[in-house]
């Protein structure tokens, strides 16, 4: 099919596209972005005030050799148990707030109007689960690959390093760790390198496995056949896009989670004021303020990050589909562009009448619950 | 292959928002230049790292600023020109495509509003100090802290006072008030009304600053410059208040000993000070709100 002039997204389309979405969506995003978040939230608060008997014990037990320490180590289960539960219901709710994003970011794309419900129970579905299993694989492919690109690029300079450490034997001197310093900057920014490789490569697999119905390693596979062009314009949008996300973020929420932090801080201080060691029960206030802080910081990052970020990807993937000819090009949040209806008509079949199957796998699932045809609106 | 909506002037096309275009687009400048001076000074420390031999780490701070010093105010000059300066030149130019002059409001401001910009500038400096100074009554240490980083502004000779006042007092006046009141304000103005057209974006440039322990007094200033640039329509009284500013820091961290008369025994200001000198800020501000009114009904 032959591309529209005038069809491509630029830097600025995608940015338009992503914050134009808020104030269309922002009571859903707000809505799905607590409820993913809230839970890991709360959970990794409680892990920090459950730290506080810790440090009561420890007051009592300095000093009290083995048996103390056993029970000091009794201590750490549950704020250990509550950091492991919290670091999972924070993955599962971030997997299933972009399974949800991404089907709602592909409604629009469709120009559906599905009911919030039915999409929430949807993305309950196979979408979370493709989304989960994507982002362990690409999680473990990204460490492994950074592992081995930065351990090759860095080898020279380690070997180098341990050779003179061995030779010089003399640790105090900074010179003996300089090639240890540069191998470890060396293998930093080629990890760097690779992982953001990985990144561009497989940033769309989520909308291509949930929108076209295909399974987790195909949905890779599919992002990596459509990033195959144009690597670095798709690497510019996704660092600029990213950069203004986390930045914008880093502003907003700052002096809120800054805050939150700030009770611990002052007992801290005022306890260690005049030069004495701080009390444990300062400390105590202060991990728990850090766990307020923590907590909150990452509920709003939840939010904001965890619904910009699918709706993103999911316009991107929608250009790279356009540029490879598979589909003419969806604005989001603009008005309806020319040539709509024949677009539909491509999506849905016949003749922009609707009704009949969506080419995005899930969203036709979805519509079969009572989401309404896009045609038939 | 054209690129359609990435044409000149996309973000003031009917269903774009030009607001939304400029806090996103002075987000990336600002993330990018803080991305480039964070590089730079992180290869210099990677290509000389003997300041790390038989040091206290306490110091390291201190012992970095004095020995960096030139490279960093000059960096930061450079980076400013750059990125606030060239780069929102490049970003307006392309996004926006509208007239310049017009949206940075470059006019030439009358001979009061300058002399009244100035006044509640001289009115509000005692609460901005008095602000920035909140969290160091609470946290002693930040005094320390403050110190340390005070050789960044420290004078030694007239090279060196020149560069400072070209670094920090003269560029940031001309490439913030650039990049934060002519680029964000002049384009979020299209669409906020009211207070909001100058609240949102003085706080938000005291926001960006992220420096939390010295917000108070970003606000306090943020706010003024923003207010200044609306209530003048001009950018000049506010690049000149920005100047005589970062100025007063200068004069204070170099002076041989704080004003008696403004400072008390622990080198905090006087609250009393701060109190008395508000009447002179708001009557400046009222001035101001007269003038723009005065201004708008001969018109």
């Amino acid at each position: 099919m032959a591309v529209r002039r005038g069809t491509y997204k630029a830097l600025g389309d995608y940015l338009n596209d992503t914050f134009s979405f808020v104030p269309r969506l922002w009571r859903e995003g707000l809505a799905v972005g607590t409820a993913s978040a809230l839970p890991g939230a709360i959970l990794w608060i409680l892990s920090f005030k459950a730290l506080s008997p810790l440090f009561d014990q420890l007051s009592e037990d300095f000093g009290e050799g083995m048996e103390g320490a056993a029970r000091l180590f009794a201590l750490l289960g549950t704020p250990a148990i509550l950091w492991t539960a919290a670091a999972i219901l924070q993955y599962l709710g971030a997997s299933y707030q972009k399974a949800f994003m991404c089907l709602r970011a592909g409604s629009e794309l469709e120009r559906g109007s599905p009911r919030f419900l039915d999409l929430a129970r949807a993305a309950f579905g196979r979408p979370i689960l493709k989304v989960i299993v994507q982002d362990m694989l690409t999680g473990a492919v990204a460490a492994f690959l950074a592992m081995t690109v930065g351990g090759l690029v860095s080898l020279p300079l380690l070997v180098l390093g341990i050779g003179r450490l061995v030779r010089e034997g003399d640790p105090s001197s900074l010179s003996t760790f300089l090639p240890l310093i540069w191998a470890y900057v060396l293998f930093i920014l080629a990890a760097l390198a690779a992982s953001w490789y990985l990144k561009v490569r497989t940033g769309v697999s989520a909308p291509a496995a949930i929108l076209e119905g295909r399974n987790s390693i195909e949905g890779i596979g599919r992002s990596v056949h459509l990033t195959a062009r144009g690597f670095w314009r798709i690497f510019g949008s996704i660092f600029v896009v990213e950069l203004v996300i986390s930045f914008g973020l880093g502003i907003l929420t700052g002096p809120i989670t800054f805050g939150f932090a700030l009770p611990g801080f002052l007992s801290f201080f005022r306890s260690s004021a005049g030069g004495g060691e701080p009390s444990l029960a300062a400390l105590a206030s202060l991990y728990s303020s850090l766990g307020w802080a923590i907590g909150i910081g990452l509920l709003l990052s939840a939010i904001v990050q965890g619904t910009l970020w699918p709706v993103f990807l999911t316009i991107l993937y929608a250009d790279l589909r356009t540029r490879s000819g598979e589909i003419q090009g969806l604005s989001l949040g603009c008005p309806e562009p020319r040539g709509a209806r024949r677009l539909r008509s491509f999506l849905y079949g016949g003749r922009g009448s609707g009704g009949r199957a969506s080419r995005f796998g899930d969203a036709r699932r979805v519509r079969g619950r009572g989401m309404p045809a896009a045609g038939r609106r | 292959m054209s690129r359609g909506t990435g044409r000149k002037g996309f973000w003031e096309l009917p269903g774009k928002n030009p607001a939304l275009g400029a806090f996103l687009g002075t987000t990336l400048i600002v993330a990018l230049y803080g991305l480039a001076g964070s590089s730079v000074l992180g290869a210099y420390l990677l290509a000389d790292l003997s300041f790390l031999e038989g040091g206290d780490w306490k110091e390291l701070g201190s012992k970095l600023l004095a020995r960096y010093r030139v490279p960093i105010l000059a960096s930061t000059a450079l980076f400013q020109f750059l990125f606030f300066g060239g780069m929102t030149y490049l970003l307006f130019r392309r996004w926006h495509a509208a007239d310049l002059r017009e949206r940075f409001r470059l006019r030439r401001p009358g001979a009061p509003s300058l002399i009244l910009a100035v006044l509640g500038a001289a009115g509000l400096l005692p609460l901005a100090l008095g602000a920035g100074e909140l969290f160091m009554r609470a946290f002693p240490f930040l005094k320390e802290l403050s110190a340390q980083s005070e050789n960044l502004l420290e004078a030694s000779g007239t090279g060196s006072w020149l560069l400072l006042v070209f670094s920090i007092c003269l560029t940031p006046a001309l490439c913030e008030e650039f990049l934060f009141r002519g680029y964000l304000q002049g384009s979020a103005s299209l669409r906020l009304k009211g207070l909001l057209a100058w609240l949102l974006p003085g706080a938000y440039f005291a926001l960006i600053h992220q420096n939390y322990f010295g917000l108070g007094a970003l606000l306090v200033i943020g706010v003024y410059l923003a207010f200044l640039f609306e209530v003048t329509g001009s950018i000049f009284p506010g690049a000149l208040v920005h100047f005589l500013y970062n100025g007063s820091i200068i004069l204070l961290v170099n002076a041989e000993s704080k004003p008696s008369w403004a400072y008390g025994s622990e080198g905090f200001v006087f609250p009393s000070l701060v109190l008395a000198s508000l009447p002179l800020a708001v009557l400046a501000v009222g001035l101001l709100l007269a003038l723009k009114a005065r201004t708008k009904k001969a018109a």
